[in-house]
């Protein structure tokens, strides 16, 4: 029986997609410049019809994709042009959400905001929150260790999954970590987050919640320039404060998230930051007094405490809404996605700056402050000339000067499709033959999301 | 058998190649294995780690230190406060000697934990010598990374088993300002039990809660600015709803130590299991039989003393469906409970450890 046939057992007309128009939403992702049709796309309800359609494929030798909302920034749901996508948006229940033991059981296809929704009812949320939380889904925020504004507090996806169901890509069905934030054995559930879907598809999801801060006191300083923004980060670390985020936008950023929502940043500045302290509400009034003498000392022109939850929400709004925002600047942009050690910052914002001037693209910059992720938004209009590859010759620089800082290619986005030539430059051939030997050990035909991560380019 | 200590990465690298195919194990400081245990049988290879020690980078301004696997953790938690921060997992530090590499092989983390997290959390980074003497690196110096497999997380809780932990990168936090502690005595189990599940589910951004089950001892920690923990202090003692007392400074250490693990004697065994709150009487009950029980990090872990064999927790724990492993003391790095799918660990392990070397 060949695999079109076995899936056709499997699934119903309506649920195994062959024809050409319908397969066309699941070409590519959040990176457009990456497009393949694949052969066939499930779209799975049941953990049983994953568990089947892995081992069908395994057994037919077939490469397979499992795939969310397809926000993927890294190309890293891109399927192949022989290969399934396995679609698991309808794999979307909470199992169980425990107010008690803080923990919520969910399937892959759970929107990430959806399990803050659940929670919060208890006085609880999820705390990764990636800027496409409203849409992504919980099975692509495990794969990539998705991150958020929250990071150097809070921590990664890795460090918010307590368990995972997985099926290998032989379709073995393994549990790893358990349900209580402390385990015993080797940190294996910490060690498949992140694995951009090469080691199987997670089936179900254990997460831990934590209370909703009593407090929050939000702060929005701006500045006539990036470094110095940059620099006041330092500061304030320095100063013993722990914020839960520092995030920072630069004028272009700014005047686009202005344009889309009226977020009440100060006009004329070059940079601002916002700094969110949160926790017992006597704890953050405390810490408002010191993060205050901080930024007044930090040379801003201009400091603002949020003075409600809604102003609060604005001020977040803007941000998170920031890369979409870009948009009206540019028909086309590349989303970087580098990291720097947080004292690097002021001279990675200098350099790309002067990169920015010598290719002639322009660049906006959001970022997470408080951990080093930048996020340059390289804009460019696909329709003019050599534009795309000009764009992409900025994106490969900036990428080169995150790892000579000591840095990472990659933050939050994973490697995917898009950052695979350089991963090699980031690591030493011993440590990319490692990740080779474990790929082979746990995927010997190579079947799981093949061609992300660890295949060089041609 | 052989030892060997050597005082560089480059060295480790050589003992661990040039020892092959003989059986490794490896020595730290002895706090959760007793260094003579290190060496049973006389065709092992032993590696003492002690030598290799110090800080390979720190910028305190960054939050990140690098540091090699044989440095005591007291050594790096000096050189952290010397600078305002610290191990916010509150590692329970023995005696001098525990090192870095035992702390993240071991897995343990003490009662701080509660608050941002564990070992697990902190790691960001690491160098690791596998059985056929390859150095592999994972991770990175920065806070934020999600570049390759993610194998500095599978070395916390390893026992030893994945390779040689050679250096580490943790994130570090800047300390608190000031902690005190409420310690609320009660009457029974039960009652220390409804104290601690008053504590954990108010919203007092407790920095600890632990709960000593032989002496129904409840202790529960704030951390932060100063000038708010009178204010907290007493909201918490409300919530708690019975006399507290409270304490700072030297008292307050001397009493965490007095809780931790660490006080336990090296004899015998401490057996770590992890648990849900909700869970918590239960495991209680099926461990209180074994020996005196203390519940640390809000209810999600309960550590046991006890001075008997492993068979009959074992069982009691497989009957409960619940893991647990020997973290400390005779026959430490052991598994309990039920067993983790092999169909994953295994293959991570062979990758790691083609020739069966770590014991």
């Amino acid at each position: 029986m060949d695999l079109a046939t076995a899936l056709a057992a499997i699934y119903p007309p309506d649920r195994l997609l062959t024809r050409a128009s319908a397969l066309a939403a699941y070409e590519s992702d959040a990176l457009t410049a990456f497009r393949t049709r694949p052969r066939a796309v499930v779209l799975a309800e049941t953990r049983q019809e994953v568990i089947d359609t892995v081992r069908l494929c395994h057994a037919a030798g077939v490469p397979f994709v499992a795939r969310g909302s397809g926000t993927s920034l890294s190309g890293g749901s891109v399927p192949l042009d022989d290969g399934i996508v396995i679609a698991l948006n309808r794999l979307n229940r909470i199992v169980r959400l425990d107010p008690v033991d803080r923990i919520a059981v969910v399937e892959p296809g759970v929107i990430n905001l959806d399990i803050s929704a659940a929670a919060e009812p208890f006085g609880l949320y999820y705390a990764p929150d990636p800027s496409s939380q409203s849409v992504c889904t919980i099975g692509g925020n495990v794969a990539f260790n998705s991150g958020g504004a929250h990071c150097f507090r809070h921590g990664m996806t890795a460090n918010h999954v307590l368990g995972l169901e997985v099926v290998l890509p032989d379709g073995a069905v393994v549990r790893l970590g358990g349900d209580s934030v402390e385990d015993v054995g080797p940190d294996l559930a910490g060690l498949f987050v992140g694995s951009e879907g090469l080691f199987g598809v997670a089936l179900e999801v254990t997460v831990r919640l934590l209370p909703r801060p009593e407090s929050y006191r939000t702060v929005l300083a701006s500045y006539t320039s990036l470094q110095a923004a940059g620099d006041a980060v330092t500061r304030i670390i320095a100063a013993g404060l722990l914020p839960g985020a520092m995030e920072i936008m630069d004028r272009l950023a700014m005047d686009a998230a202005e344009a889309a929502v009226h977020a009440g940043y100060p006009p004329g500045a070059a940079a601002v930051l916002l700094v969110e302290l949160e926790g017992d509400a006597a704890q953050t009034g405390a810490e408002l007094g010191r993060l205050r003498a901080v930024l007044d000392a930090s040379g801003p022109s201009h400091i603002h405490v949020a003075a409600s939850a809604d102003e609060r929400a604005l001020l977040w709004k803007g941000r998170k809404c920031a890369f979409s925002a870009v948009g009206r600047l540019s028909p086309d942009f590349i989303v970087q996605d580098g990291v720097v050690p947080r004292t690097k910052l002021g001279d990675a914002l200098v350099a790309i700056e002067q990169l920015s001037r010598q290719h002639g693209v322009r660049v906006a910059n959001v970022f997470h402050a408080g951990d080093g992720n930048l996020h340059p938004l390289i804009l460019y209009d696909g329709r003019e000339h050599g534009a795309l590859e000009r764009a992409e010759a900025l994106a490969t620089d900036i990428l080169r000067l995150c790892i000579r800082l000591g840095g990472s290619i990659t933050g939050e986005h994973g490697v995917g499709l898009e950052k695979r030539a350089f991963l090699p430059e980031m690591y030493r051939p011993e440590d990319m033959a490692f990740m080779q030997r474990l790929r082979e050990a746990v995927d010997g035909r190579r079947l799981a999301n093949r061609g992300k991560m660890l295949e060089t380019p041609a | 058998m052989t030892v060997s200590a050597p005082p560089t990465i480059d060295a480790l690298v050589d003992a661990v190649a040039t020892s092959a195919p003989a059986p490794l194990r490896i020595a730290g400081g002895g706090t959760s294995r007793p260094r003579s245990a290190a060496a049973e049988a006389p065709g092992d290879a032993v590696l003492d780690l002690c030598a290799l020690a110090g800080i390979t980078a720190y910028d305190p301004a960054e939050c990140v230190v690098t540091v090699l696997a044989g440095t005591p953790v007291r050594q790096l938690a000096d050189a952290l406060a010397a600078h305002g921060q610290y191990l916010p997992w509150d590692p329970p530090i023995a005696s001098a000697e525990a090192t870095v590499g035992g702390m993240i092989a071991t897995g343990v983390s003490g009662p701080g934990r509660y608050r941002y997290g564990g070992v697990r959390d902190f790691v960001i980074g690491a160098r690791v010598v596998d059985g056929r003497g390859r150095l592999i690196a994972s991770g990175g110096q920065v806070v934020k990374n999600a570049a390759g497999f993610l194998l500095h997380h599978a070395l916390v809780g390893s026992a030893g088993r994945l390779g040689v932990i050679a250096e580490v990168s943790l994130k570090v936090f800047p300390r608190p300002e000031a902690t005190r502690t409420l310690v609320v005595r009660t009457g029974s189990l039960a009652e220390a039990l409804g104290a601690h599940e008053r504590l954990r589910l108010a919203n007092l951004d407790l920095d600890a809660l632990d709960l000593d089950a032989a002496s129904a001892t409840v202790s529960a920690r704030l951390a932060g600015a100063a000038d708010a923990l009178d204010a907290r202090a007493d909201r918490a003692i409300g919530v708690a709803g019975r006399a507290a007392d409270t304490c700072t400074g030297t008292a307050e250490a001397q009493h965490w130590q007095s809780q931790s693990l660490a006080s336990w004697p090296l004899a015998g065994a401490t057996v770590k299991v992890p648990a849900t709150p909700s869970g918590l009487a239960a495991v209680l009950d099926t461990l209180a039989p074994f020996g005196p029980c203390r519940v640390s990090v809000g209810g999600a872990v309960v550590y046991l003393h006890t001075p008997q064999a492993m068979d009959a927790i074992d069982a009691a724990l497989i009957a409960q469906h619940r893991v647990g492993a020997v973290v400390r003391g005779t026959g430490a790095g052991t598994r309990l409970g039920v067993r983790p799918s092999p169909a994953f660990a295994d293959r991570v392990r062979a990758t790691l450890d083609p020739d069966g070397r770590f014991r």
